[in-house]
């Protein structure tokens, strides 16, 4: 009867929304529009930079040639004249060469870079909520939200941003109100400026710091003091049960990740976020996890800690909803409380950028990045498709997200521990671990030679599983979505609009 | 046990303010470059933060708003050092000071205070105790400041620094590297004695707590 039922509204759901798929397309049609806009966008600026810092150069040839003036840093910055003489025969006019003038200096670039970050942020963000909700959503077999913007409901977190924007903002009689209204920046700005030492590409970097990592980790390390001092403001026993837990448990997983990030510096022999990824442009087989056994523990271990930092499950303790109603952020509302968000899931794209850089081979493609440099010095077309094929910002992105979504789906898959068996897990399971996954690292370092027999066969072998893992896991997806109808049976048809 | 904790949050806090004088005391690096105004305030901007900080410390008697403004005083200091082209020293600074020692310092306030005790209770003879330190230390500090003979020298900002570090501790400074690992393992062993009662198992007491 049920099933009938079902069918009946299957059916007329169906009529209904036929009409409406017309007007679903053009949404699609202007969400990846957008993006690729903006990518494009982008593209062209860097390209401007790099056109700009090609004229500095030259400039700066010619003076030393011809002596002409003396000036005293590259020749002093171009005037539009000058600017105007170098550009090419078709492109010689003076609005041109104002648009290319301010990309000279350096707060100028960095105003543009710092700009593009904070809105590639925000739109991530945004769009990191939304995705969590549809993931978890077909993980129960739900819809998620459908209806705003139209097309599998993608407006959805715009919506929620603008009615928490309106929201009051409420202080908790008894609060410390300074402090309450100070913690969800203190939480927001250090993952912001992780982004200043996170390379996104071998230029993509707003500073390349010689000690980059261990510049993203003390900003990760500072959030936890956010969370700290929002549960203690808040004048309220679950808030600051939460302060709590998050201070035990930072306790508790710093030593494994230090442990299990020591393994790739070891490989790399620096800090340097941009170099350590520049190691691995050779092909997948030079990625770090792929290195030696020990790498691929540590990055594991790595991962474990990284859920621990970003407060995600299985150790949301901190928010711990079912406990502590919201942890540290109950007494929150509003635009405070959208901070904590944006800080927890910028948090995450870092922990993953991370990763990426450390044991995944950064913005490089599985492919050698050997094999495409003959597209790198080619024309614009060429060089896209070297972008697309071989390295660039968006193979890093890619790779974030692909993290991120491990991230969320691993939220959606386990149940949360307790925070004893979080504290027992991180220094007596995870830490003894990451000490010996740090010893067998250094023997296989100073024993195995590089090229040697040992270090082939063992890299075939990873490698070779690897592949296989990861096969099997295509595999089994295809599989499951083959078979969904009969996996959770009636729940997974597709008569709901969008679906 | 109490009593020991509060010391040593009194300690870390009042170190952390020599840390921060002696770090604010750092001269302007004499730029050549372009940007010496960018510099010149970014300079003055952070001094300003760290002393108005370190101030704030001494006034307020809340201990979380202190543990607020050390995190403000320690960030203006490594700020400085990243001025300086120390980037080891700074980001040692934020990972060491603002990352781990803060956050145990909050741990430390959190499971000890109990309501209303939140305020720090000073009495007589620590007041004479913190008078001394703090006499020796603004006489030490300004003997330093004017009996030394500025350097006007470019700053050598050494492209990587780290490697340096990292040989001159293995090689030239291996037995003061090592006692000083000693030293901490020696703390971390006497802190789980410390803190270890008789026929208890530590899992089963922190899951009553949290």
């Amino acid at each position: 009867m049920a099933e009938s039922h079902t069918r009946s509204a299957y059916g007329t759901a169906r009529q209904a929304g036929g009409g409406r798929r017309s007007s679903r397309r053009p949404a699609a049609l202007i969400f990846f529009g957008a993006v690729v806009a903006v990518v494009l966008f982008v593209w062209a600026l860097a390209a401007a930079f790099e056109y700009v810092d090609g004229l500095v150069v030259a400039d700066s040839h010619r003076v030393a040639e011809t002596g002409e003036i003396v000036r005293t840093r590259f020749g002093g910055p171009l005037t539009t004249a000058e600017i105007v003489d170098y550009l090419p025969e078709r492109l010689r006019f003076r609005p041109v060469s104002w648009l290319f003038w301010p990309l000279q200096f350096s707060l100028v670039r960095d105003a543009i870079a710092v700009t593009g970050l904070v809105g590639f942020v925000s739109v991530f963000t945004m769009y990191a909520i939304w995705w969590e909700r549809k993931v978890a959503a077909h993980i129960q077999s739900r819809l998620g939200p459908m209806r705003v913007g139209g097309w599998h409901g993608w407006a959805q977190s715009l919506a929620d941003k603008i009615k928490l924007l309106t929201k009051e903002d409420l202080v908790p009689a008894g609060a410390d109100r300074i402090l309450y209204r100070l913690a969800p920046y203190m939480a927001f700005t250090p993952v912001l400026l992780a982004f200043v030492a996170l390379p996104f590409g071998t230029y993509w970097v707003l500073r390349n710091l010689d000690v980059a990592l261990l510049f993203v980790l003390a900003m990760l390390g500072i959030e936890v003091i956010a969370v700290i001092v929002a549960g203690w403001a808040s004048n309220n026993k679950w808030s600051l049960y939460g302060g709590m837990r998050e201070a035990s448990q930072m306790v508790a997983y710093e030593s494994p990740m230090g442990l299990a990030l020591l393994v790739p510096i070891m490989l790399a022999g620096t800090l340097n976020l941009a170099a350590i990824g520049d190691q691995q442009q050779a092909g997948f087989h030079m990625w770090v996890v792929f290195r030696n056994p020990f790498a691929a523990v540590a990055f594991v271990l790595y991962f474990v800690a990284a859920l621990a930092s970003c407060k995600r499950a299985p150790f949301d303790l901190p928010e711990a909803e079912s406990e502590l109603v919201a942890g540290f952020m109950t007494e929150y509302s509003g635009f405070r409380w959208g901070v904590f968000f944006f800080a927890e899931y910028t948090s995450m794209f870092v922990v993953s950028g991370l990763a990426t850089t450390l044991f995944l081979g950064a913005w490089y493609s599985p492919l050698p990045a050997g094999w495409g440099e003959a597209l790198a010095g080619g024309g614009v077309v060429a060089r896209a498709a070297h972008g697309l094929l071989f390295s660039g910002p968006l193979w890093f992105i890619a790779k974030c997200v692909a993290l991120v979504y491990v991230q969320i789906w691993l939220r959606w898959t386990l149940p949360r521990v307790r925070i004893d068996q979080v504290l027992y897990l991180f220094v007596q399971v995870l830490l003894p671990l990451g000490m010996v996954v740090l010893l067998g690292n250094t023997l296989w370092v100073f024993l195995v030679p590089e090229d040697g027999i040992v270090a082939v066969v063992a890299n075939t072998l990873l490698c070779t599983a690897g592949v296989i893992v990861a096969a099997a896991f295509l595999g089994v997806a295809v599989v499951a979505r083959a078979r969904r109808y009969r996996l959770v049976g009636s729940l997974a048809v597709d008569h709901l609009p969008g679906a | 046990m109490r009593h020991a904790l509060r010391w040593i949050v009194m300690a870390g806090v009042w170190s952390a303010l020599a840390g921060t004088a002696w770090g604010a005391e750092a001269p302007v690096p004499p730029a050549e470059s372009s940007s010496t105004i960018l510099e010149a305030i970014a300079f003055y901007a952070m001094a300003a933060v760290a002393l108005l900080s370190g101030l704030a410390i001494l006034v307020s008697r809340n201990l979380v708003r202190n543990v607020v403004c050390l995190l403000a005083a320690l960030g203006a200091v490594a700020g400085l050092y990243f001025l300086l082209a120390a980037n080891l020293l700074g980001a040692i600074q934020l990972i060491v000071y603002a990352g781990g020692t803060l956050v145990l310092i909050t741990f430390g306030v959190m499971l000890t205070s109990r309501p209303g005790s939140d305020r720090q209770l000073v009495r007589g003879w620590e007041r004479i105790a913190g008078g001394v330190v703090c006499v020796t230390l603004f006489i030490g500090l300004c003997m330093v400041l004017l009996c030394t003979e500025w350097a006007t020298v470019a700053a050598s900002a050494e492209p990587t620094t780290v490697a340096a570090v990292g040989r001159a501790l293995l090689t030239d400074y291996l037995v003061p590297f090592e006692l000083a690992s000693v030293l901490l393992l020696v703390m971390l062993i006497g802190a789980a004695y410390l803190v270890r009662r008789d026929g208890e198992s530590g899992a089963e007491d922190d899951a009553d707590r949290c």
